[in-house]
Parts: C-alpha cells; sequence; structure tokens
C-alpha cells in the first residue's frame, strides 16, 4: 500500500509556491531548509538552500524521466501509485514505502544541512559546536512536538501506516474526528490520538538521546562524517527508546487500549447494522402480516357483483 | 560556511552533504526505477506434489534426488501467522533444499488461508485433527512406521503438542525458534499479549486479520522494520538479484493470513496469558498436554538474535521435558536470519547429521 506521507512533503515535486527564482529574495520558499533569510550573515545559507532545491529539483526531473506524471495531474498520491503499480505490484508497495522513508532521511539531510551551512560558532571550539547543535535541535523537538510531525523521527509513520491497512480491513460505521458518530467512535478516536501522542513522544526522546550521544561521541574525539552516519545513529537511539517503553505497562497497556477500541467500534457499527437489518426485518414483516390479513379479508368477503353487465 | 577542522562534530561540511545528497537521491530515482520494472517475485522454488488436502490445508512432498530412506521422513510444521514459502524462499535460500541435499524426503503442511468459515476450527481441530491426519498420511506412505518432525515457530509449539498427545508416531523431534515459555522478561510480544482482551478481539472480529499480525510484528522494532530497512534498500538497488531477495522477503513479511478466531483465542489464553505449556495446564481434545511426554530425541534450534521468540522462551524446553537425549543448537542470528542468512546454509546440515546420528535407533 502506499504511504501516506508520500506527498505530504514536497521534497520530491516542485515546491507549489517556488517562482523560479533561485535565490528565493522574491518568494518564501517551501520547505525548513528554504526558509527565507534576509541577513547578511546568512548568505552562504541561502547558497546552501539554493543548492538543496535544485538536488530537490533535479530529483523529481529524475522521476519524471521515468514516467512519473507530471505534478498537478490530479491527485499526486494516486497518480504515483498508478505509476508504481498500485496496490496490486509488489515492487509498487515498496516503492511507496521506499519513498516515504527516503523522505524522512532527507529531511534529517535538511537538519544536519541548516548546522553545517550556519557561521562558524564565535568561539570555533568543540563547545561552539555543541551549542550550535543544541540549538538545531531544540528546534527540531519543537517543530515535532507542535503539529508539523513530519521532522526526522517521523519514521514512525510506517507504524500508523500498518494500522491504517488494518482498519480498512474492518467495518467500520462512517463519521469523523469533527462528528463521531457515536460513544465508541469517540472512544476509539482518543485511544489513536493516545497512541499517536505516546509515538511522537518517545520521537522527542529519541532526538533528545541522539543529542546526548552525539555529545558524548564529540567528547571522546568522536566526529560525525557523513549523513548516513548520522541516521544510523539516530535509527538506533530511536529503537533504543522505543524499547524501553515498548516493555512498560502503559506501552502495553495503550496498545491493546488502541485494538479493544477498534474492536467496539466494530461492534458499534455491526449493532447499528443490525438495528437497521431488523428495523427492515420487522418492516417486512408488518407488511406480510397485512398482505396476509387483507388476503383473508378479500377470501371472506361476499362475491362482488361482476362488472361486465351480463346481470 | 562550515569547514571541518578543530572543534567542528561533522567530518564533513556543506558540499559534501550535497554531494550526498544528490547520490541519494539518484539512487532512490534508480531504485524506485527497477522496483517498478522487476515487478512480481516467485517464491517456492523447489519442485513438490501436493499429496492431501482438507479445508485450506494442503501437504506437500518433497523428493531429494539422493534418498536416504534410512534417515526416515521430515514432515514440517509451519506456523499459522506466516506462510511456509519461506523454508523455500528461493533456491540459494532454502531451508528446505538444503534437507532435501541431505537426502531427506521432506514433506511440508501448508496451513492455507482461514476464512469466514474457518472461525470455529480450534488448536483440537489443527492438533488432533488436521496436523494428526497429515502425520498418518506420511505415516502410512512410510510403511506405518513413526515420522521425524520439525515443528517452526508457532508450528513448533503445535508439534510439542502433537507429540506429547502422540508419542509413538514421532521418532526424533526437532524444535526451531519455537516458543515455550511464553513469559520470559524478555518476550515483548507475551508482554503485550498479556494486555490483550482476545475474547473482545475475537467475538468482535471472528477471524483476527492478517493486518492485525502485521502491525503488531511491525510494531517490535518500528524503527527498523518500517523506516531504516528502506533506506538500507537503496545500497542494493544496483544488484538486481538483492532487489529481488528484498522483494521475496517483503512479500513474504505481509503476506500474513488471517488467523481462525477460536483458535487465536485459545492460543493467546493458552500460551501467552497462561503459559500453559511450562504450567502444564494445556488439555486439546479433553487430554492433557504433557511436555514429559516427549521421550524421543529432541533438537531444539533458536536464533541468539531471536526478538520474536527469545532465546530464554525455546531453552526453556530443557526443563519440561522427559527424554534423555536432547540436544541444542544455538544459531548465530535472528528469527529470519535462520532461513535466509549466509550462515542459515549450515542449519540444514545440523539438522540432517543429528538425525543420521540417530538413524536406525528405536522410536
Amino acid at each position: 500500500m502506499l504511504g501516506t506521507r508520500c506527498f505530504a512533503q514536497p521534497t520530491f515535486r516542485a515546491p507549489p509556491d517556488y517562482n523560479g527564482d533561485p535565490t528565493g529574495s522574491a518568494t518564501a520558499v517551501t520547505g525548513r531548509a528554504g526558509r527565507k533569510r534576509m541577513t547578511e550573515q546568512q548568505t552562504s545559507y541561502d547558497d546552501w538552500a539554493r543548492s538543496w532545491l535544485e538536488s530537490q529539483q533535479q530529483a523529481w526531473q529524475a522521476l519524471l524521466r521515468q514516467g512519473t506524471p507530471a505534478a498537478g495531474l490530479g491527485d499526486p498520491e494516486a497518480a504515483f501509485a498508478d505509476w508504481l503499480g498500485g496496490s496490486a505490484s509488489l515492487g509498487g508497495d515498496v516503492g511507496a514505502r521506499l519513498v516515504a522513508q527516503a523522505q524522512q532521511f532527507l529531511q534529517l539531510a535538511e537538519a544536519l544541512g541548516t548546522v553545517l551551512a550556519e557561521p562558524p560558532p564565535a568561539t570555533g571550539d568543540a563547545q561552539g559546536w555543541q551549542a550550535l547543535l543544541d540549538t538545531t535541535f531544540t528546534r527540531l523537538r519543537t517543530a515535532l512536538e507542535s503539529a508539523d510531525a513530519d521532522l526526522p523521527g517521523g519514521t514512525l509513520g510506517g507504524l500508523l501506516d500498518a494500522w491504517q491497512q488494518l482498519t480498512a480491513r474492518i467495518d467500520l460505521p462512517a463519521g469523523s474526528a469533527e462528528a463521531p458518530a457515536g460513544p465508541a467512535q469517540a472512544a476509539y478516536l482518543a485511544a489513536l490520538q493516545a497512541y499517536g501522542t505516546r509515538l511522537t513522544a518517545i520521537q522527542a526522546e529519541a532526538l533528545e538521546r541522539l543529542q546526548r550521544e552525539l555529545a558524548e561521541q564529540f567528547a571522546a574525539g568522536g566526529r560525525i562524517g557523513s549523513l548516513r552516519q548520522l541516521y544510523d545513529l539516530w535509527v538506533e537511539a530511536s529503537e533504543a527508546v522505543y524499547a524501553e517503553h515498548a516493555v512498560t505497562a502503559e506501552f502495553a497497556a495503550g496498545q491493546a487500549g488502541l485494538a479493544h477500541a477498534l474492536c467496539r467500534l466494530h461492534q458499534a457499527g455491526q449493532a447499528q447494522a443490525t438495528a437497521t437489518r431488523d428495523g427492515l426485518l420487522q418492516g417486512a414483516a408488518a407488511l406480510r402480516r397485512e398482505l396476509e390479513r387483507l388476503r383473508d379479508e378479500l377470501a371472506r368477503a361476499p362475491a362482488a357483483p361482476r362488472s361486465d353487465g351480463d346481470g | 560556511m562550515a569547514e571541518p577542522g578543530d572543534g567542528n562534530p561533522f567530518r564533513l561540511d556543506s558540499a559534501a552533504l550535497l554531494e550526498e545528497v544528490q547520490l541519494f537521491q539518484r539512487r532512490l530515482a534508480e531504485g524506485v526505477g527497477k522496483l517498478r520494472e522487476i515487478g512480481a517475485v516467485e517464491v517456492g522454488a523447489t519442485p513438490r506434489e501436493a499429496l492431501y488436502s482438507e479445508g485450506k490445508l494442503t501437504l506437500y512432498r518433497y523428493a531429494p534426488a539422493r534418498p536416504r530412506p534410512e534417515l526416515g521422513p521430515l514432515l514440517i510444521v509451519y506456523a499459522l501467522v506466516n506462510r511456509p514459502y519461506m523454508v523455500d524462499l528461493q533456491p540459494d535460500r532454502s531451508l528446505l533444499r538444503g534437507l532435501l541435499d541431505a537426502g531427506l524426503e521432506v514433506y511440508l503442511v501448508d496451513w492455507g488461508y482461514p476464512d469466514a468459515g474457518d472461525r470455529e476450527l480450534t488448536l483440537d481441530s489443527y492438533v488432533n485433527g488436521y496436523l494428526a491426519r497429515c502425520v498418518d498420511t506420511v505415516c502410512a506412505r512410510h510403511g506405518g512406521r513413526p515420522l521425524n518432525l520439525l515443528g517452526i515457530c508457532q508450528g513448533g509449539t503445535l508439534s510439542l503438542c502433537y507429540a506429547a498427545l502422540h508419542p509413538e508416531r514421532v521418532a526424533r523431534l526437532v524444535t526451531m525458534v519455537t516458543p515455550v515459555d511464553f513469559q520470559t522478561p524478555d518476550n515483548l510480544l507475551g508482554h503485550w499479549a498479556r494486555e490483550l482482551d482476545v475474547d473482545l478481539l475475537v467475538d468482535s472480529l471472528g477471524n483476527v486479520p492478517g493486518e492485525w499480525l502485521n502491525w503488531v510484528f511491525l510494531a517490535l522494532k518500528p524503527f527498523r522494520l518500517t523506516g531504516k530497512k528502506y533506506v538500507d534498500l537503496l545500497d542494493l538497488c544496483d544488484d538486481a538479484d538483492q532487489l529481488r531477495n528484498f522483494l521475496r522477503m517483503e512479500r513474504w513479511i505481509f503476506d500474513s493470513p488471517d488467523q481462525a478466531g477460536e483458535a487465536f483465542r485459545e492460543f493467546v489464553k493458552a500460551f501467552y496469558q497462561r503459559n500453559a505449556l511450562v504450567d502444564g495446564s494445556l488439555e486439546l481434545g479433553g487430554r492433557r498436554v504433557d511436555l514429559r511426554a516427549l521421550s524421543m530425541p529432541l533438537l531444539n534450534v533458536y536464533a541468539t538474535e531471536d526478538h520474536l521468540v527469545p532465546p530464554a522462551a525455546s531453552q526453556a524446553l530443557r526443563g519440561l521435558v522427559g527424554c534423555d537425549d536432547y540436544t541444542e543448537y544455538a544459531f548465530r542470528g535472528g528469527h529470519i536470519g535462520i532461513y535466509v542468512s549466509s550462515r542459515a546454509r549450515a542449519v540444514p546440515g545440523r539438522i540432517a547429521d543429528w538425525l543420521a546420528a540417530r538413524a536406525g535407533s528405536a522410536p
């Protein structure tokens, strides 16, 4: 199945508000790396952002050259799924997951890019770099804890996709977060919200862990030599934090609670369907009784005079 | 612009980062294109014949090129929660082919995909029904003599139950990555399952959707299993064979059959919540499953890095069985690596050697 986040970010398509001005001087460029910096001191950052944007464009063009539908053709997610081969294609499924996760990787690159593009710390020593790194991580955590939960750390989207595939298999009553169909749906949405909040908290804690481990490595003279190295460390830190949470009673209860809420929602939907079916059956039974009553009445009625005038 | 130098914790600069990103994106574009080109992948490489079928179940037979009848037939019982083609994923990654190469005549139980009509199937149906009839079918082809039973993962648990209830039908028992003690401290699945209201799950859903299992399994290591794995995939994109290997594995991972509701209810309650193999409280078909009845030679293969069935969950078997001839084989790897890693090629040979060393001994 296509990951729901494939097209949530502009990483693989031309930013909708990109006006062709690579300097970004007239329009704010979409994406955190492209946020316009107006001061002279940050010219280097604009240079980096321009290069970044160009690389994004090149990547998108590379996909286009392979036959990807052009951006703007209806629903891009559906178009991309069709191009990959749709859900009937294993390669398509994997390709979609790959693109979704590559996006997370590139967002980490974007975050790292902001660190590298900043002017060197005034002190120029390890402490100065650490302070710069701390600032960046603080920014990442703040963004993660806000509604913009698509920052590095958002790889748990794959887990939520798996949950969505489960819910797609189960008959559920209609309704929405804004207008839940009943208490079961409200309870389900609350459980889902709690689950998502827990995952987000884990991701935020994972960033803290990564920051701490980097600081320890740096203090010991360790260095980060590639984006991939940083990504791998981040995944390790995330998995370690997740494992600590996963063994707690609260996590197990929350996970089970989500499954239970889904079951109750399904039951509520079935009850609704059963009530509707029973109502229809009762109506049909009433009609049948009425028909039988009319038939009996007709049978008991004296023969009516024929209307062909032969009497 | 930051430059590498004293105090800078990054041994790269913006230009190097950009170069890495561009390379990554180029590989991504190429990789996605190749995935699209590859399309479907085949699994289950080894020729076989369907010997017996019943409901959704099919019993397959695989013939060795150079049979060694003295080893006796080997019946593989795979888990209900995944598809059995993991033991024969592709020609160069096939436990089954390795067993055939060792001269064993191999039979495999394929449980199929249960549907709504199978909701009422119980553990008794599976163990004393389906599995017992498969054993009977194989034994009948081999002069009525007892066979060798190889149970894998959940199929190992079912095999332990069968062998304990029908020890006269099993000459030698091999369990592979098989949970026995479901409540060891490091068993995350067990920890979660104890919180599950499985009555609610089955009463409301009937059969348990395979997608629910997928979600639970992915949740064991979500950052690796839903994230890093795909980023790492880009390292394989230059090699079409490696890409196909990845796709075969991916197909297997997400090919989770729905679970017959009643059997699932019983399994979770008995094993995960009551730990019934350990406390001896399990009953199937009105008979108590007592592992002390396992008097046949027993080889217990576990994986040292198994995150689904931790080693301790398998090793618990040692203290519960009644046989004198008990052997453990610790495979250095994980729950999946035991089939498909480079080290996995040694596994069928170890099993065959263990069987050969006991060939001819009275059951």
